[in-house]
């Protein structure tokens, strides 16, 4: 069958883009149910201060420790979310750990060797950023009113409580049926990500084909518009955060260092892929609040970093 | 027909299997096995770098042990009304949104229908083409820089672009020999007129960040060459004046039609 090339180039984007994304998420929803197996609510509340500002250095930290994209790591704050670690904290995890993980970070040192500063930058950018909307979003009221209702009563759900361990079980045998139950659990919740993740890709993809890049990058190397291209490339691209930098640094002969740590840092906290995915654990007017108030604080922090150069 | 689709529908039964159970199952090892088809058939980095193949290949087979995994799990009693107000049950209500598995099976069936092809000329022009020697092209990870003492036979469209790139002045390339093999590009507001491109994908991670580069050929054919044609041009490297600048162009002395390959370097 010969279709047209932008319907052609259509597909083999979509598909691309789940064929990339698929372990990153298989790697976070494994993570998700080993936690919902293995770690009971009260254990992981007990690493969380109760204090909002405290309850945010588990946030960062865990991010950091995780090697997972935006793909993996909505999954794990779901499952946060369901057992009861402040909202602010899971926010705050959630926008954070693609930027502050290891392999994120590596790659961004990799890809600006002539600027090592981009570094720091990004992860401060992304901490300060990921803290506020945590913070924010936090003080508006009870996780349960924020939660999507799928959470509760997702018909995948399965009503399994955790037992007593059964008289006479053996620990390999307690330890064969949790892993089952991961196995179970992981499953259900791929299928769930990756419902929106191919949404998502879809909309990424025809995006791609419909709008020639040169519109967005040409808006041009304003202070301001600057931003503002480098923010919706961002947006409409949904480069997993592990390789980014090396595409931000194709832009860096046309737009300044301010505007490609906007793209760095906003891409992958709000993009066509993940908003998708964050509708699986937030209500739509929690995600909506999420990114008008990342957008904002991105775009202010990067503007701030054009105004010193400006300055200077 | 239809009366046997609403029973099927009703009752979530084909003969003996439940689909409601396994169909979730099915969509499971439908992605890893998709997964596993293209290692199998060696296609996968028409879509991923390469050094993502190994954790994907994986994750293809994970998928697949998830889903016998489900299969092979002891069905639980399905849930009825009020079976779990005391809060200790252990029952399953399962999935029954067929439009989240037709969401779900999309993707897979695009797969089966149509075969792994590389991005075509449409979209190096919606995405820009890099033009070795006009612009320079970054990215240095992944655009080699290489010396010009080495026989310049040997180079790639890729090789040439990162000499170029580090050290744009025609004078030093005048005469080297050059042997490449790209897809062809017209795109006259970017490139002198009587000349094309001869192009490449760079890929980072996947082909969504795919950006096509490339260097200028003087167009011996006379218009005779078109878009998406695959090309092998033996020739020197020359001059170009464009835009108030030297440009570093590529004189043929033959230009071959060749079969058309994966268009992607990493």
């Amino acid at each position: 069958m010969v279709l047209p090339p932008q319907a052609q180039d259509w597909i083999s984007n979509f598909l691309g883009i789940l064929v990339e994304a698929t372990p990153f998420l298989l790697l976070g929803v494994v993570l998700s149910a080993t936690v919902h197996v293995f770690v009971s609510e009260d254990r992981l509340l007990k690493l969380v201060p109760r204090n909002p500002v405290l309850s945010l250095i588990p946030a960062m930290g865990l991010g950091m420790l995780m090697p997972v994209c935006e793909c993996g790591n909505v999954a794990v704050a779901r499952r946060f979310l369901a057992k009861g670690v402040p909202v602010s904290t899971c926010i705050a995890f959630l926008l954070a750990s693609p930027i502050l993980n290891p392999v994120a970070l590596f790659a961004t040192a990799t890809a600006f060797r002539y600027y090592p500063s981009m570094v720091w930058l990004r992860g401060g950018l992304a901490f300060l950023v990921a803290a506020s909307v945590g913070l924010l979003i936090g003080r508006s009221g009870a996780g349960e009113r924020l939660l999507a209702a799928r959470i509760e009563r997702s018909p995948e759900h399965v009503h399994h409580h955790h037992h007593s361990p059964v008289k006479g079980q053996t620990w390999h045998a307690r330890l064969v049926s949790r892993l089952a139950e991961v196995s179970n659990q992981a499953g259900t919740e791929f299928l769930t990500m990756m419902q929106v993740l191919v949404i998502g890709a879809a909309v990424a993809s025809a995006t791609q084909v419909l709008v020639p890049r040169t519109d967005i990058t040409g808006l041009g190397g304003g202070i301001v518009l600057s931003i503002v291209a480098m923010m919706s490339l961002a947006f409409v691209l949904s480069i997993c955060s592990t390789v980014d930098a090396f595409f931000a640094l194709s832009y860096s002969n046309i737009f300044a260092t301010p505007a490609l740590l906007a793209f760095l840092v906003f891409g992958p906290m709000i993009s066509m892929k993940s908003v998708g995915m964050m509708l699986t654990a937030f209500r739509p007017r929690v995600v909506f609040a999420m990114v008008a108030v990342t957008v904002e604080l991105v775009f202010l922090g990067a503007l701030l970093l054009n105004l010193r150069g400006a300055l200077l | 027909m239809t009366v046997r689709l609403e029973r099927i529908r009703a009752s979530g039964r084909i003969g003996g299997i439940d689909l409601h159970r396994s169909l979730p199952s099915f969509v499971l090892a439908g992605y890893g096995i998709f997964i596993l088809s293209l290692f199998a058939r060696n296609v996968m980095t028409w879509y991923i770098n390469p050094s993502y193949v190994a954790p994907t290949t994986l994750a293809g087979a994970v998928l697949v042990g998830l889903a016998f995994g489900a299969l092979a799990r002891r069905p639980a009693v399905a849930c009825h009304d009020g079976c779990c107000s005391t809060g200790d049950c252990d029952c399953e209500t399962p999935s029954t949104r067929w439009t989240t598995h037709a969401l779900l099976l999309f993707p897979l069936l695009l797969a089966l229908i149509f075969p792994p092809r590389g991005l075509a000329a449409f979209s190096a022009n919606q995405r820009g083409a890099e033009i070795a020697g006009l612009t320079p092209i970054h990215g240095s990870a992944t655009v080699k820089r290489v010396s010009l003492s080495v026989d310049t036979r040997s180079f790639t469209l890729e090789d040439w672009v990162g000499a170029i790139s580090a050290d744009p002045n025609p004078r030093d390339y005048t005469g080297k020999p050059v042997v490449l093999t790209g897809m062809v590009l017209h795109n006259p507001a970017s490139v002198p007129p009587g000349y094309i491109m001869v192009i490449r994908y760079l890929v980072t991670c996947c082909i969504a960040d795919a950006r096509p580069i490339g260097l200028v050929v003087k167009d011996t054919s006379h218009g005779a060459l078109q878009d998406n044609q695959w090309v092998t041009v033996r020739g020197t490297m020359g001059a170009a004046g464009y835009q108030g600048q030297s440009l570093a162009v590529v004189e043929p002395q033959r230009i071959d039609l060749v079969k058309s390959q994966s268009p992607y370097v990493y």
